[in-house]
């Protein structure tokens, strides 16, 4: 994968990666049917979204099978990959590539399983809320992404005052283009919060997810070394994760991942920031071990 | 502004060129200096031992309120946030019936308000919404513990840690803040939200 432009202008890469999609398969948990073999509901997920944006349309579809009818009208709602209750407050595209240790590298062939479509269990009773956050609101979707937006922009300048300073107006545009999956509408504010030059930035907003644990790495890794050098993906792994990259060129043990394809360590951070970002202005990177 | 300091290492250096900002180096030494205070004012509380050698990652209290009917535990967390490089107080709760023993934990924000902040309007730091062009539960917010990755609890909103500290910092009637004294100062903002108040 190669970024070719610094130019905050919309870019094709840019545009991949709000278009990326992973097919989900959603089966009504049992314990959740009023009837025997309900057929499972499909829907085309974006990576960059969020699965409470498809609650309603999924529990719409099974409304007619409820055992419990008043669980319609509820917001908490949950869904299960192999027993492993979903962070709602993760993006799908994360979700998958770490839960499935996605291995980009494994070609067509008949014996790997890509997942796909995804097969998620969806569950009303019994909700996890030791593992998952509640989300007993129509808001709590919203505000935990707008507290990741806020922390993406105090990373990038020292001080959350360009998110602070939106407009109502402007700041609903930005969810609405989120909640719609409307590029334009996202962008066209994003843009405003993100300095027009990524190098001018403090540090490059990254989260980085190991596998097999729940571990999550908050980084802080400045866009350049030195006045020279760059930092790459692998240096900033290196940095960060030396155990599992030793080398800053060469992956020898694990791989970074992002938006279902291995990061080239060669790559700079804040471009690839620029064009890749998750919505919330993150880079959320999933490591994958090397079988 | 200088700051006179008795031991004159880094605590004068410290003040005069990174506040309010903390290095973990920092924080530790300030965690050090706080665990005494929070003892002598009755708080069980100890330090976090940290994967670094011979730093700590914070400190924990625990603390008992009994409200109503309930007995209501609360584990809080100082911590320093990597992302603002200052302190965050995060905490997880649950309210034990007083009759029955049975034990809950606390995961709904609501039910923060209702159980574990006493007095929540007399609290500034949790009276105004933390982004003015929108409004929601205000200052709390559920998250998942940044150190501990299997466990829930909430936290503070410490984007008004900043101009908070600064203003102390700028009050003639407190002397100046050290590494020494910034968690005293500190808790006493953000600590009566779970019950922590350390004695003069």
């Amino acid at each position: 994968m190669s970024v070719s432009s610094t130019s905050i202008a919309s870019s094709d890469l840019r545009r991949k990666v709000w278009d990326g999609v992973i097919p989900l398969q959603i089966i009504l948990a049992p314990d959740e049917c009023r009837v025997l073999d309900v057929d499972p509901f499909y829907i085309n997920a974006t990576r960059v979204s969020y699965l409470p944006q498809y609650f309603s349309r999924i529990i719409a579809y099974f409304e007619p099978f409820l055992r419990d009818h008043a669980a319609s009208l509820s917001p908490e709602w949950w869904l299960d990959f192999e027993g492993v209750p979903l962070r709602w407050n993760w993006p799908i595209g994360l979700l998958y590539d770490l839960l499935t240790g996605l291995d980009p590298t494994q070609g067509d062939g008949p014996e790997h399983d890509w997942h796909l479509p995804w097969t998620l269990i969806l569950h009303h009773s019994q909700y996890p809320s030791d593992i998952l956050l509640r989300l007993a609101s129509d808001s709590a979707l919203k505000e935990q992404w707008m507290n990741r937006v806020k922390e993406a922009d105090f990373i990038r300048r020292g001080n959350a005052n360009a998110v602070m300073s939106l407009s109502k107006t402007d700041s609903d545009e930005m969810w609405a283009g989120v909640g719609e999956h409307n590029f334009d509408k996202f962008w066209d504010i994003a843009k405003k919060i993100l300095p027009p030059d990524p190098y001018t930035l403090r540090h490059i907003p990254i989260k980085i997810y190991l596998p097999s644990s729940n571990k999550m790495l908050q980084a802080l890794v400045p866009p350049s070394i030195s006045p020279r050098e760059l930092h790459t993906v692998g240096t900033a792994l290196h940095a960060h994760l030396p155990q599992l990259f030793p080398s800053r060129r060469t992956c020898l043990l694990a791989r970074p991942v992002l938006h279902g394809v291995i990061l080239n360590m060669a790559i700079p951070l804040a471009e690839l920031l620029y064009e890749c970002m998750y919505t919330d202005g993150y880079l959320h990177i999933c490591i994958t071990m090397i079988s | 502004m200088t700051r006179s300091s008795a031991s004159g290492r880094t605590t004068a250096n410290y003040a005069k060129l990174n506040f309010p900002f903390l290095t973990p180096a920092e924080f530790s030494e300030a965690c050090e200096s706080f665990l005494p205070r929070l003892h002598h004012s009755g708080i069980t509380s100890r330090l976090l031992p940290s994967t670094e050698k011979d730093l700590f990652d914070g400190i924990e209290t625990t603390t008992v309120r009994e409200h109503h009917n309930v007995s209501v535990t609360t584990k809080a967390f100082v911590l320093l946030s990597p992302i603002y490089s200052l302190p965050v107080l995060y905490f997880s709760s649950t309210y034990a019936n007083l009759h029955t023993g049975e034990s809950t934990p606390i995961t709904l924000v609501e039910d923060v308000y209702k159980y574990v902040v006493a007095n929540p309007s007399q609290i500034s730091i949790l009276r105004e919404p933390t982004i003015p062009a929108v409004s929601w539960s205000g200052a709390i917010s559920q998250c998942e513990h940044p150190l501990y990755h299997d466990l829930l609890c909430f936290y503070i909103h410490p984007c008004r840690t900043s101009d908070v500290m600064n203003t102390l910092n700028e009050d003639p009637e407190i002397p100046g803040i050290t590494l020494q004294s910034y968690l005293a100062l500190w808790i006493g903002v953000f600590g009566p939200t779970v019950g922590i108040a350390v004695r003069e």
